[in-house]
């Protein structure tokens, strides 16, 4: 069994998710204003499912389709939230993912989490493009990608229908030249 | 085998594939310019493959996952190309994809069966919208999608590994209150 790597930033610890998060991502996973910007989030979000889900990211991991983690704090090692990658291998690229519990908005943890997965993705798996979209009423989610380095690519229009409406999603995108563009070359040393 | 229903156009017949049209299907789209820009199109196309992607075609019609029209003229009835409408029921909207074989392009052809299959997508099975995407070195492709009413709606950088090259994409996409009917 191949073991998913843990990524440390200056505030946060990203590892692999266990059932024992079970509880935390129902939670805070349940929380309205969470799941309404998320696509894949089931609302209510009832027992039995964060388990459910868990196990999914497993078998994603071993069949090299994805690779998730919990975003937890370094000082408390508590759950925040979770951020994945989503792999099409032969197209070289990754859709980012990320949602964050209501109680830890507003902190740029999203942003200090995404930084170090991009990293992960082109420096480690060697990607050539990771890409993200977020429904258009959710601008915040578009400053992450903005400021992690992240390019505007387009909108479409009401693209996905989330609880009766139609939601207009926004994509950003990133290179792996963009990315190197952006690194100084010291810390690849 | 059933992939798509009748749909008729000024100089085109749109029409279920049968296993008859194979070897058109082979012949056309095996050719290297219509293959470069189409992403899952394979190359060379071997003997089989064309039979093979029919019943793929026949079973994601049985479960309203996508139609599948032969394109064909009226005159001649020859069959001149493909067209392909993904749907996702669950957001209401589907995916364009066509390609035309070589010896009939620029002729309108595509142009004249996306408007039908457009018009179909919204008057009859009630989406709210329509997108496709074209590589960004296949303009003639894009026309057809400004042509029919489509607006831009973003280029994904390299999005698309084909033939050891990345290709940009191009979006475009039309939805219910843009279209104007008839």
């Amino acid at each position: 069994m191949k073991t998913a790597p843990t990524l440390q930033t200056e505030r946060l610890i990203l590892r692999s998710l266990t059932l024992e998060d079970a509880q935390d991502v129902q939670h805070l996973a349940g929380e309205r204003d969470v799941a309404s910007t998320l696509i894949r989030i089931p609302h209510p979000y009832e027992d039995g499912m964060a388990e459910e889900w868990i196990r999914s990211c497993y078998d994603t991991f071993e069949k090299e389709e994805g690779l998730h983690f919990a975003i937890t704090r370094r000082t408390e090692r508590n759950f925040i939230g979770v951020i994945g990658l989503e792999f099409e291998r032969e197209h070289e690229r990754a859709e980012l993912g990320y949602w964050i519990g209501k109680p830890y908005w507003n902190l740029g943890y999203a942003t200090e989490a995404a930084k170090v997965v991009v990293a992960h993705g082109f420096q480690v798996l060697k990607l050539n493009r990771i890409y993200a979209y977020y429904f258009t009423r959710n601008p915040a989610s578009g400053r992450v990608l903005e400021k992690i380095g992240m390019r505007y690519e387009g909108c479409r229009r009401q693209h996905t229908k989330r609880w009766g409406n139609f939601e207009d999603s926004i994509g950003y995108g990133m290179l792996k030249g963009d990315y190197d563009s952006l690194t100084p070359i010291s810390s690849n040393g | 085998m059933r992939t798509a229903p009748p749909l008729l156009t000024e100089r085109l017949i749109l029409r279920s594939l049968t296993l008859e049209d194979a070897a058109d299907v082979q012949r056309l789209a095996g050719d290297r310019d219509v293959a470069s820009t189409l992403t899952n199109m394979p190359h060379p196309y071997e003997d089989g493959m064309a039979e093979e992607w029919m019943q793929f075609c026949s079973d994601k019609f049985e479960k309203d996952e996508a139609l599948n029209f032969a394109i064909t003229r009226k005159t001649d009835k020859h069959f001149i190309g493909g067209m392909e409408l993904r749907l996702d029921p669950e957001n209401e909207n589907a995916e364009l994809g066509y390609w035309i074989g070589k010896p009939y392009w620029n002729c309108g052809y595509a142009t004249e069966a996306a408007k039908a299959v457009v018009a179909y997508s919204f008057e009859v099975l009630k989406l709210n919208r329509i997108h496709a995407k074209h590589y960004k070195r296949n303009p003639a492709s894009g026309r057809v999608l400004e042509k029919i009413g489509m607006q831009y709606e973003g280029c994904l950088r390299q999005h698309i590994k084909k033939w050891d090259n990345f290709e940009d994409l191009i979006g475009y996409g039309m939805l219910k209150s843009e279209f104007g009917g008839k």
